[in-house]
């Protein structure tokens, strides 16, 4: 059986935690090779610093940044131990666009499906589908799963 | 002594046969009605003209072994192409799936155009014909997929009384379902959004995994 590619969409959220190990405990096959892709957004640089910035300052905010992704990669790595997945990558990749990205990305590897969970670390909370996943659902020429939190 | 014991026995026994057969007569009146009422529910609920008025639901004896995949169908390309995406990239062995249609509620005349009766008999006849005729021929096409594809299922239907999005959701708890699998159009004429409104309702309301195959 040739080997299927699946891309997931993290950002640290734990929605995404759960969509991750929800897809892993239910719609995951074993020839699948997992992708997990980060979209990483600027550096938060507080804009009232931004031109009085110290090389020094800049240096610690990037590496707390770095810092910040690490982390993320490595939850993500223990839960694909965790669930046995063979094959399995973390792909980081900087844009501010994190849909176009997603849609992108999933079909240059020839993914077979998006994974995603309803919202992300986006702060409005009225809307049941955050915007990226709501980009990537009526945009993707991939199918898409939307993983609610809810789901038990 | 035994002259009145005997008329007062005689007496109460002419006072008690009275008592004894009304009981005796609404105790088989009432169990003649409701077997005749039985008999006209089961006759009006059997009678395949009648099936279409109201919400019937086929319901199936589903295995409690195996894990029930939910896959939301119309007569459109786009289930078909969802049905064997998920076959081809998600089916597992210990797998049902339920091929689910859910009919949508049909605009019925209220006024007849053929004939001078005001009741649209015939109109209504037709119309619910054509329905029932479409409905066999979906069911037809997706038994017809499951026994190609050697899938594990079953083809499920049920009326949308008022939208085919709850339906649908409502299956799925009835159902205890552990994903969905639907195209983004389906049969619908607003191409307005990317996602069709039932898509669209069931992403939002399901509260279970979704895969939306695109158009």
């Amino acid at each position: 059986m040739s080997s299927k590619t699946v891309v997931i969409a993290v950002d640290g959220s734990k929605n995404a935690d759960h969509a991750f190990e929800k897809y892993c405990e239910i719609m995951h096959l074993r020839s699948n090779k997992l992708i997990a892709l980060h979209i990483e957004d600027q550096l938060a640089i507080p804009a009232d610093q931004a031109l009085t910035l110290s090389e020094s300052h800049y240096e610690k905010i990037c590496k707390e940044h770095n810092e910040d992704i690490e982390a993320l990669k490595a939850n993500y790595r223990s839960k694909a131990q965790r669930y046995h997945i063979e094959k399995y990558e973390f792909r980081s990749l900087l844009n501010r666009e994190p849909g176009v990205l997603i849609c992108e990305f999933a079909e240059n590897v020839g993914a077979i499906q998006i994974v995603m969970g309803t919202r992300g670390l986006g702060l409005i909370r009225r809307t049941v589908l955050g915007s990226v996943s709501d980009y990537v659902v009526t945009h993707a020429k991939t199918p898409v799963t939307i993983i609610p939190m809810a789901a038990n | 002594m035994s002259s009145q014991g005997m008329n007062t026995t005689s007496e109460e026994q002419l006072q008690n046969r009275p008592n004894c057969l009304m009981w005796t007569i609404t105790a088989t009146t009432a169990t003649i009605c409701c077997l005749l009422s039985a008999g006209l529910i089961a006759a009006f609920l059997s009678n395949k003209k009648f099936q279409t008025f109201i919400n019937t639901k086929i319901s199936t004896k589903l295995p409690e072994d195996k894990r029930k995949i939910l896959i939301a169908v119309d007569s459109s390309e786009n289930s078909e192409r969802a049905f064997l995406w998920y076959k081809k990239n998600l089916a597992k062995d210990e797998d049902y799936v339920i091929v689910f249609h859910a009919l949508e509620p049909i605009p019925l005349p209220s006024v007849s155009l053929t004939s001078s009766t005001a009741f649209p008999g015939d109109e209504w006849q037709k119309i619910l014909n054509t329905r029932t005729e479409n409905l066999r021929e979906l069911e037809k096409k997706y038994e017809v997929k499951l026994a190609n594809t050697k899938t594990n299922g079953v083809f499920v239907y049920n009326e949308a009384l008022k939208e085919v999005g709850p339906t649908i959701c409502e299956e799925c708890k009835d159902s205890d379902v552990v994903y969905i699998v639907m195209g983004s159009r389906g049969t619908g004429t607003t191409r307005s959004t990317a996602l069709g409104s039932v898509s669209d309702y069931v992403l939002r309301h399901a509260n279970l995994p979704v895969s939306v195959i695109p158009k």
